[in-house]
Parts: C-alpha cells; sequence; structure tokens
C-alpha cells in the first residue's frame, strides 16, 4: 500500500473511530417477497467524504440507497443521521433535514423548464404556503428573486445558462444529468445520494459531470456515489464499499478493494 | 331565445368552473380523478337541501334529509365546502396508498357507489326522482323572467373571474410549481423536501371544491337535481373538455370547456333524427371518447399548451466555469 492510500485510511479509520459520521446505517435488512435485497448492511458516511457503492448487478446498492434516502423503509435495522434516528422519516422530511438524492433513471420535471427545476428544489419556499398565497405576492416576491438568482448562478456554473427556459424533458441524457445535479444542490444538501449519475450519459459528458461532482466533494459535500464505472469511481472516491448479494464485502480505498479475491469473485462468479 | 341564450351561457360558466377544478387535479397535478362528477354533485344537492327548506315544504313530496331555507349564497358556498369535506375523506383513503391505474379505477367505482347509494336510498336525497322545485336565489328582486336570467348569467360570470383569478394565484405561484413537479415525478419531488401527500390532497379538495360550487350555482339555475344529472360518463365529457383545451392551462381549459360540453352537445341537438331512438345521444358519447382519445394520440398538450415559464436571464450572467479539464457542458441534442 502506498503513502497516499495509507494516509487515507488512516483518516478514514480516524474518522470512524471518532464516531463523527453524518449518515449510518446499522444492521439493514430489506427483504421484498423473502429474498434479502439487503441483509445486514452496516455503513457509516463520513463528512466531507465521498463514497463509492460498487458491486455486480443485484448486489443490493440502489435498495441500500433507497433504504438511506427514505424512499423505502427497512425490514429491520435503524438508519441515523447525525445520529438521530430516521429509519421512519418519509423522504422529503429527510430532504428538510439536507439529505438529498437523485435517481437511477433520470427524473427530471419532464414538462417544467430547466430553471424551473431548480426552483422547484429550493427550500422552506413561502411562495409554496397557501395561506401566504392569499396574501399576495409581496409575501414571497422577494425571496423567489434571491431563489431566481442563485438558480441562474448554478446554471452559469454547470455551464447551462442558454437551456434554461427549456423544457426538462427535451434535453439529451446528459444534460438531464446535469439538471438533476443542479437541483439536488439547489437543495443546499448536507449528503448527497447519487444513484448511478454516469447511467446512459456519453463518454464526454461523463467527464463533465465527473468533473462536477470532483468539485462537489472538494466543497465539502459528504457524497454516496453507486456506480458501475469503477474508473470514475476509483478517481472519484476516497473510499469504495462493495457489495455482493445484499452484503457488504468489501470497505475501503479502490485499489485495496479491487486487489481482493472476494471482490474479484463477486464480479467474475456473481 | 333569450332563455336559450341564458341558459346556455349559465351552462359555459358552470362547464368552465368544473373543468378548471379538473385541471387543477389532473392536468396540473397528475391525479387521475374520474369520481369529479360527484363533488359536482355533492355541492348541487347541498345547494339544494339547504334552499328546499323543511321536507315538509312543497306537500310533503320530497324526502330528503338536512332540510333548510338559508339565504343566497351561503347554500352554493355550503355546496362547496361540503364538495370539499368530502374530497377530503375520499382522498385520505385513495391519494395516499393508491397510484395511476389504481387510483382512476377506484375512483371510478366510487362514482358508480355514489349514484346506487343516492338513487336507492330514498329518504337520504329522494332517490331516483331527485329533488325539484329547488327555489331559485335573489328571483323576488327582479319583475321579469328576462332580467333575472341575465342577472344569474352575470353571477355565473362573476363566480368564473374569481376562481379565475384565485387559481391563477396558485398556478402562478411557487406552490402551482411544486404541484406541477408532484405531477412530473412524484418521487422525484419527494426527495426534494415536497410533502407530495399534502400537496395532492390540497389540489384534490381545492379542485372539489370548485365542483361543488359549479354544481350550486348549476341547481340554483335549473332547479332541479337527480341521478341521471350526474351518472359516471358525466366525468368524461369533462375530462375531455380538459384534454382537448390543454392540460395545465386554465384559458384552454375554457376552450374546451366551451367546444366539448357545449358547443359539442349543442350541434347534436340539431342533427336530424335517424335511426332507432336515443342513437344520436349514443353516438354523441362516442363521438366524445373519440375525440379525447384522437387528441391523445395526435395532440396531447391540447388545443392551447401548457403555458411555459420563461425567465429573462440576468443582465450580467456569470460566465459558465466548468471544472478543469472537461469539454462544454451544453452537448447537441
Amino acid at each position: 500500500m502506498n503513502a497516499g492510500l495509507q494516509s487515507t485510511a488512516a483518516a478514514l479509520l480516524g474518522a470512524a473511530q471518532d464516531g463523527s459520521s453524518v449518515l449510518e446505517a446499522r444492521a439493514i435488512v430489506r427483504s421484498f417477497g423473502g429474498v434479502n435485497a439487503v441483509d445486514g448492511v452496516d455503513l457509516q458516511i463520513h463528512p466531507a467524504t465521498v463514497t463509492g457503492i460498487i458491486g455486480p448487478n443485484g448486489a443490493g446498492k440502489s435498495t441500500l440507497l433507497h433504504v438511506l434516502a427514505g424512499s423505502i423503509h427497512p425490514s429491520s435495522g435503524t438508519v441515523l443521521m447525525r445520529g438521530r434516528d430516521i429509519t421512519r422519516l418519509s423522504s422529503h422530511r429527510r430532504a428538510h433535514s439536507g439529505l438529498i438524492r437523485t435517481y437511477q433513471i433520470s427524473s427530471e420535471f419532464r414538462r417544467l423548464t430547466v430553471l424551473e427545476n431548480l426552483l422547484v428544489a429550493a427550500t422552506d419556499q413561502r411562495g409554496e404556503q397557501f395561506r401566504v398565497l392569499l396574501l399576495g405576492k409581496r409575501w414571497w416576491r422577494r425571496q423567489e428573486e434571491a431563489n431566481v438568482a442563485r438558480a441562474w448562478d448554478l446554471l452559469a456554473r454547470f455551464g447551462l445558462v442558454d437551456l434554461a427556459n427549456e423544457y426538462a424533458g427535451e434535453l439529451s441524457g446528459g444534460q438531464r444529468r446535469l439538471v438533476e445535479i443542479m437541483r439536488a444542490l439547489m437543495a443546499e444538501p448536507k449528503i448527497l445520494l447519487l444513484d448511478e449519475p454516469m447511467a446512459g450519459v456519453n463518454p464526454t459528458m461523463a467527464r463533465t459531470v465527473e468533473g462536477h461532482l470532483r468539485e462537489l466533494g472538494q466543497e465539502g459535500i459528504a457524497m454516496v456515489i453507486v456506480e458501475h464505472e469503477l474508473a470514475v469511481l476509483g478517481r472519484l472516491c476516497e473510499r469504495v464499499v462493495v457489495m455482493a448479494s445484499g452484503k457488504v464485502i468489501a470497505d475501503g480505498p479502490m485499489a485495496e478493494v479491487r486487489a481482493r479475491q472476494e471482490v474479484i469473485d463477486a464480479y467474475v462468479i456473481g | 331565445m333569450s332563455l336559450y341564450i341564458t341558459t346556455l351561457l349559465v351552462y359555459v360558466g358552470v362547464d368552465v368552473m368544473a373543468c378548471w377544478g379538473l385541471n387543477l387535479q389532473f392536468g396540473i397535478t397528475g391525479i387521475n380523478n374520474f369520481a369529479f362528477i360527484v363533488f359536482q354533485a355533492a355541492g348541487a344537492y347541498t345547494a339544494a337541501v339547504l334552499s328546499l327548506g323543511p321536507q315538509s315544504g312543497n306537500g310533503g313530496f320530497q324526502q330528503y334529509l338536512f332540510g333548510a331555507s338559508l339565504p343566497f349564497p351561503i347554500p352554493i358556498l355550503m355546496g362547496g365546502v361540503i364538495a370539499g369535506v368530502l374530497s377530503l375523506l375520499i382522498g385520505l383513503i385513495t391519494l395516499h396508498r393508491l397510484r395511476s391505474d389504481y387510483q382512476a379505477m377506484v375512483m371510478l367505482v366510487i362514482a358508480v357507489i355514489g349514484t346506487i347509494v343516492v338513487e336507492n336510498l330514498g329518504s337520504f336525497l329522494n332517490g331516483s326522482a331527485g329533488l325539484a322545485l329547488i327555489p331559485q336565489p335573489f328571483v323576488n328582486n327582479f319583475s321579469s323572467p328576462v332580467d333575472y336570467q341575465w342577472a344569474f348569467v352575470a353571477f355565473t360570470a362573476v363566480a368564473c373571474l374569481v376562481v379565475y383569478f384565485f387559481l391563477h394565484r396558485i398556478t402562478s405561484s411557487p406552490l402551482g410549481r411544486a404541484l406541477r413537479a408532484v405531477r412530473d415525478h412524484e418521487f422525484a419531488a419527494a426527495a426534494l423536501g415536497k410533502d407530495v401527500a399534502r400537496l395532492r390532497m390540497f389540489s384534490f379538495v381545492v379542485g372539489g371544491v370548485l365542483a361543488g360550487l359549479s354544481g350550486g350555482i348549476l341547481v340554483s339555475f335549473i332547479t332541479a337535481w337527480s341521478p341521471g344529472s350526474w351518472l359516471y360518463v358525466e366525468t368524461l365529457v369533462l375530462l375531455t373538455a380538459v384534454i382537448v383545451g390543454g392540460t395545465g392551462n386554465n384559458f384552454g381549459v375554457m376552450l374546451g370547456a366551451l367546444l366539448v360540453p357545449v358547443v359539442f352537445n349543442e350541434v347534436t341537438r340539431y342533427l336530424p333524427q335517424f335511426g332507432r331512438p336515443g342513437l344520436i345521444d349514443a353516438l354523441q358519447w362516442i363521438m366524445i371518447g373519440s375525440l379525447a382519445l384522437l387528441f391523445l394520440w395526435f395532440r396531447p398538450q391540447g388545443i392551447v399548451p401548457e403555458r411555459r415559464r420563461r425567465f429573462r436571464a440576468p443582465d450580467a450572467a456569470p460566465e459558465a466555469k466548468l471544472p478543469p479539464g472537461t469539454p462544454a457542458a451544453a452537448e447537441p441534442q
């Protein structure tokens, strides 16, 4: 193991030991019709780290992400966010706490423009409250203007200003991915869960997406990325968790886990 | 002729209001409410029994509950309230657990059950005979029936204007945007912090209130209401109007309400009689169903599509800041 990997591993070990995880799964089991898609998974996500989850098809990666995001509830086990039990919390309440996810299949609001897609994600909008609406626009206009300005800034950062007023459903696959990431950022995430952000994206656009994700990681947003592109995860993630048959079979830096026999077996044998 | 025109105009107003309510549910929030007509009926029955007075009135030939003789506009407003409460109750059962096709099927069943219950519970709302001789509001203020008819048209128009501006306030706000997000992808909306159940319920109840108000206005004008007035297929007429006019666009929906329930119904009235009795009525239903299918197939956005909300770029938009070593983000479509 080289010096860089050693220092990363040491940092991870230190973070784990001081118990400073922002998100934690304890003994998560999720079964569908008697089959355990996730089978007793323990996982800790540390602040300002990028964690990759890899594994062959059917390993339970996306199901685990669903459980972490609150899209589905676990059959048993506990999910903690900064030490608080959020196991039974709905996904929208988790989002209010800063836990934001994206989807494996593009989930843009297709009949909303790109800018509107971003605006939907802004948090605590006064204009979404009926009683405020009845009082008049002056009660929410200023906040809306601030949100619009922030959305333009994000579009500029991602180079999509020209597409602001296009319907999201009319964008290419890669552009939709970027819209999803921008939308997630608009929600001011503390933890970002990304389900196959490179799926269906051409190689050129994938490099763009990767670049933006790297920037976000450097800005200190904790990220969990489920992805099949191992090279991408190798470049983005300090730590990779390998799953097979619903269980975690390896956990550590990419170079280390790739060399482990059980990981090779899981990928080769399935 | 004047009576014909005023009646037609009141029907236009009532249908427009109902279609706006359905548009809020279906066109803007994506709720498949095939029981919409039940909420219009709830409003109509409520306005009727709160205008008719005690059951013993008019010789006691009608049986109904909660008879009262309340002044205008309380019966109509109560029609909206009761329809809203009914929406809330049905929404609690159907909106939380059911989605898309399943929800549509349950709504359809509710519409069928509603008619059967009212038809067979004679003492509830006078069964299949329905309610008649419902007093017209503010009729005593007019000496001429024609003047009254036009006054009612004006009242209906004002009610529609109020509803239009009310709905515009919702649809042009962040709340309207959140509703459209729920329509397009409810799971993504939830993942971004939107309380999807609350938003869908809001839309369902407001749509139900508008249905009830439209029913209250209609029954106050035509003075009679029976289960035959609100068969489940009546929802399909309103739904076709929304689809033809343009889902999500209140102006388009108004056009649809004018074209489908009013013009379409009136034109077929003047067709020469042919075939067996009732054939033209049957063809009318076939035509309405075909119209909905044709639009869904060839022009799903309707005659006037949903308005695109454009935002003007800030004067000095910052330069695109791409991560180092990456090509331009905007790839050709």
